[in-house]
C-alpha cells in the first residue's frame, strides 16, 4: 500500500504530539482509558480535516481545540464505540504522599460541568491565556472569566466536601 | 479557601502524567476516511480495506504492521471516465434479474465558484436531488442542494453545516453546531431553512416522504435515537430495549419506518439492528448468523421499501470484519450479498451497495455484477487514492450514485456517477 504524503505528514505530526494530547485529555477526563479514547477520537477528527488543517498557522492550538471540543460536545459522533487495538497493560503509578490529594483533586474536577472543567484545565494546568481559552472553547474572554470563577467556586466546594487538606497553602500569583 | 488557594491546589495536578498514550493511528485514519465518506455509523475496520496499521503504544514507538492485500476488485477497469465489470456467478438475492454489466460515468456537480470544494452527503431515493456542503474560504461552509444539474446554496448558522437527506419533494434535513459545542437539527422546507426543535446535541439524520425525521441526540458523551414526528414537533427519544441501552438512527424509510443501530450499554460492542415502526412499536433485529459465519453484531446502514442493508460484524479482541447483508422486513429473513467485499456507504432494496472496495476506491456492488469499481477524476490504479473519494449515495434504481472525488490538485469535488 502506498501512503500519501499527507498521510505521512499526519502520522509524523500526531506521533510527536501524542504525549501532550494525552496529558490534556487526561486532565480533562480524569480517567486514563477515557483519555485514550478522547485522543483517539480527536486525532480521527484531525485526520478528517487534515487536508486543510495541515496548512494552519497554529496547528497545535487547532488540535487542542479539537480535543477540548470533543470532550465538551458530548460526543458528536458515536466514538464511544471505538475500541482501541491492544491496550497496553496499565502502568502502576508509584505511591506517593500526594496520591490521595490528587485523587481528591481529580474528583473535584470531575464533578464540574465539562465547560468549567475545560476552562480550569486550559487556564491553569495548560497555562493558556484567557483569550486563547476563549478561542478554543468558542466563547468570549468574558465567558472564560465567568466560567473560571464559577469553576473555582465549585472546585472549592467539592474540595471542602471531600475533605481536601487546606493547610500549608501559600499564595498564588496570577500570571 | 479563596480562589488563589483553590488554583494552587489544582496545580497539584499540573505535573500529573497518565499512562503512555495508547492510540491507534491506523484506526484513526481508517475511521477518518470513513467519516470523510460520510458513513452513517462508526466503523473500525473491514476486510475489504487494505490497511497499514500504525500502532502507537508509547510516545517513542511506532510499529508498522502490514496486512495482506485483498485481490483487486473489478475484473476490468477502463481508465478515464468509465468502468465496466463482467457478470459474476453470484446468485441474486431476489428472483428478479439484475444487470449483467454496469458502466458508470462520473461528472462533477456544479458549484457557485469554479473549483469551489463541495461534497455530496445525501440524496433522495430517485437520485434527482443530491444534498451536501460547499466550502467557502477558510473553514466556513454552506449547505447545497442539487436538482437535476441545478443547484441552490443556503446559509445555515453554526459550524460544520450539512444537509444529510432529502425527500423526492425536495424537503431536506441536516445539522450544524450553532454554539460550537452543541449540534442542532435543521429542515429545509418551502424555500427556507429553520431549526428543528429538540435538545442540545440533536442531529437530524434522515427524513421520510411523510416528513418523519429520524435523528440522534448526543448527551454526556452518549447517543440516543430520536424522532421528530413532524417538522414542527419537538424531538423525542425513541424507545430502547432497556435503561442502559444506547444507539443512533441510521435511516428512515419512505413510510416513516426508522432503522438504527443499538447496543446494551456504553461498555458493550454488541451492536444490533433495530426498527421503529410508524405505529410506535419497535423490534430488535436478529443477528445474521445464518449468512455471516460467527456474526456477533450488526450495524445498519439504510432502509428502502422495507429492505435493510446492514453489515454483519464478527469482532474479537483485535479485529472486526464487516460483511454486507440484506434483511427484508416482510419476510424476516437475511440474504447474503456474495462477493460484496466493500465498505457500505448506502444500499437499496435490490441489494445494491455503494461504498469503497479494494484500495479504498469508490465502488458499487450489485448481486449480478459483483463489485464494479467507479471511475475517478484521476486514475489511481492500485495505489492508495487521496483522502475523500467517496461513493456515498445510491438511488432506488441503482443508476445514480452521489459522492465526492479529489482532483490532481487535491481539490474535493461533488460528483455524480451515472450508470447504465
Amino acid at each position: 500500500m502506498v501512503r500519501s504524503e499527507a498521510d505521512e505528514d499526519y502520522v509524523e505530526y500526531v506521533s510527536a504530539r501524542l504525549p501532550a494530547l494525552k496529558r490534556l485529555a487526561h486532565l480533562l477526563c480524569g480517567d486514563d482509558h477515557r483519555a485514550d479514547d478522547l485522543v483517539q477520537e480527536s486525532v480521527t477528527k484531525l485526520y478528517t480535516r487534515w487536508h486543510n488543517a495541515r496548512k494552519a498557522t497554529n496547528l497545535d492550538s487547532y488540535v487542542r481545540a479539537i480535543v477540548v471540543r470533543t470532550h465538551i460536545d458530548n460526543g458528536r459522533r458515536p466514538w464511544s464505540r471505538v475500541r482501541l487495538f491492544g491496550h497496553p497493560p496499565d502502568q502502576a503509578r508509584p505511591e506517593s504522599s500526594t496520591t490521595e490529594d490528587r485523587a481528591v483533586l481529580r474528583a473535584a474536577l470531575a464533578a464540574l460541568p465539562a465547560g468549567q472543567r475545560a476552562v480550569l484545565v486550559l487556564r491553569f494546568l495548560c497555562d493558556l491565556p484567557v483569550a486563547e481559552v476563549g478561542e478554543l472553547l468558542g466563547c468570549s474572554p468574558g465567558t472564560v472569566k465567568s466560567q473560571t470563577s464559577h469553576g473555582l467556586a465549585n472546585v472549592r466546594q467539592a474540595l471542602t466536601r471531600l475533605g481536601y487538606p487546606m493547610t500549608a497553602m501559600g499564595s498564588w500569583k496570577n500570571g | 479557601m479563596d480562589d488563589e488557594q483553590t488554583v494552587r491546589a489544582l496545580l497539584g495536578l499540573r505535573d500529573e502524567e497518565g499512562a503512555p498514550p495508547s492510540v491507534d493511528l491506523a484506526a484513526a485514519m481508517r475511521m477518518g476516511r470513513s467519516r470523510l465518506r460520510r458513513r452513517r455509523t462508526a466503523q473500525l475496520s473491514a476486510g475489504a480495506v487494505v490497511a497499514v496499521a500504525v500502532v502507537v503504544a508509547t510516545p517513542a514507538t511506532v510499529q508498522l504492521v502490514r496486512e495482506p492485500a485483498h485481490p483487486a476488485v473489478a475484473p476490468t477497469t477502463t481508465l478515464g471516465l468509465a468502468a465496466t465489470s463482467s457478470p459474476s456467478p453470484s446468485p441474486s438475492p431476489s428472483p428478479a434479474a439484475g444487470p449483467t454489466s454496469l458502466a458508470c460515468v462520473e461528472s462533477r456537480l456544479p458549484v457557485p465558484q469554479p473549483n469551489q470544494e463541495a461534497l455530496v452527503i445525501g440524496a433522495d431515493p430517485t437520485g434527482h436531488y443530491l444534498v451536501g456542503r460547499v466550502y467557502k474560504s477558510g473553514h466556513s461552509s454552506q449547505v447545497i442542494i442539487w436538482h437535476d444539474g441545478q443547484f441552490k446554496t443556503l446559509t445555515m448558522s453554526g459550524s460544520d453545516p450539512e444537509l444529510r437527506d432529502i425527500t423526492p419533494n425536495g424537503v431536506a434535513v441536516g445539522t450544524s453546531f450553532p454554539s460550537g459545542l452543541n449540534s442542532t437539527g435543521w429542515i429545509y422546507q418551502n424555500g427556507r431553512l429553520s431549526k428543528l426543535k429538540g435538545p442540545y446535541g440533536s442531529q437530524a439524520v434522515a427524513i421520510a416522504d411523510n416528513l418523519t425525521i429520524g435523528g440522534t441526540e448526543s448527551k454526556d458523551g452518549l447517543e440516543y435515537p430520536i424522532v421528530w414526528h413532524s417538522p414542527a414537533s419537538t424531538a423525542v427519544r425513541l424507545p430502547l430495549p432497556g435503561p442502559n441501552w444506547l444507539g443512533s438512527v441510521d435511516d428512515v424509510d419512505s413510510d416513516g419506518t426508522i432503522v438504527g443501530t443499538v447496543r446494551p450499554s456504553v461498555t458493550s460492542d454488541a451492536n444490533q439492528g433495530i426498527v421503529w415502526h410508524p405505529d410506535g412499536s419497535y423490534q430488535l433485529l436478529p443477528l445474521p448468523t445464518g449468512v455471516v459465519a460467527g456474526a456477533n453484531g450488526m450495524e445498519v446502514h439504510s432502509i428502502r421499501d422495507g429492505a435493510i442493508v446492514a453489515a454483519g460484524t464478527v469482532s474479537d479482541s483485535s479485529s472486526k470484519t464487516m460483511t454486507p447483508v440484506l434483511y427484508r422486513l416482510s419476510t424476516g429473513e437475511f440474504t447474503a450479498l456474495p462477493g460484496a467485499d466493500l465498505f457500505i456507504e448506502a444500499g437499496n432494496a435490490q441489494g445494491w451497495v455503494a461504498g469503497s472496495g479494494s484500495y479504498d476506491m469508490p465502488a458499487v456492488y450489485t448481486p449480478t455484477t459483483g463489485i464494479v469499481r467507479l471511475p475517478t477524476l484521476v486514475p489511481h490504479g492500485t495505489s492508495t487514492p487521496p483522502l475523500g473519494i467517496v461513493a456515498g449515495t445510491i438511488s432506488d434504481d441503482g443508476l445514480t450514485i452521489g459522492g465526492q472525488d479529489v482532483d490532481a490538485h487535491d481539490v474535493i469535488h461533488a460528483v455524480r456517477w451515472s450508470c447504465h
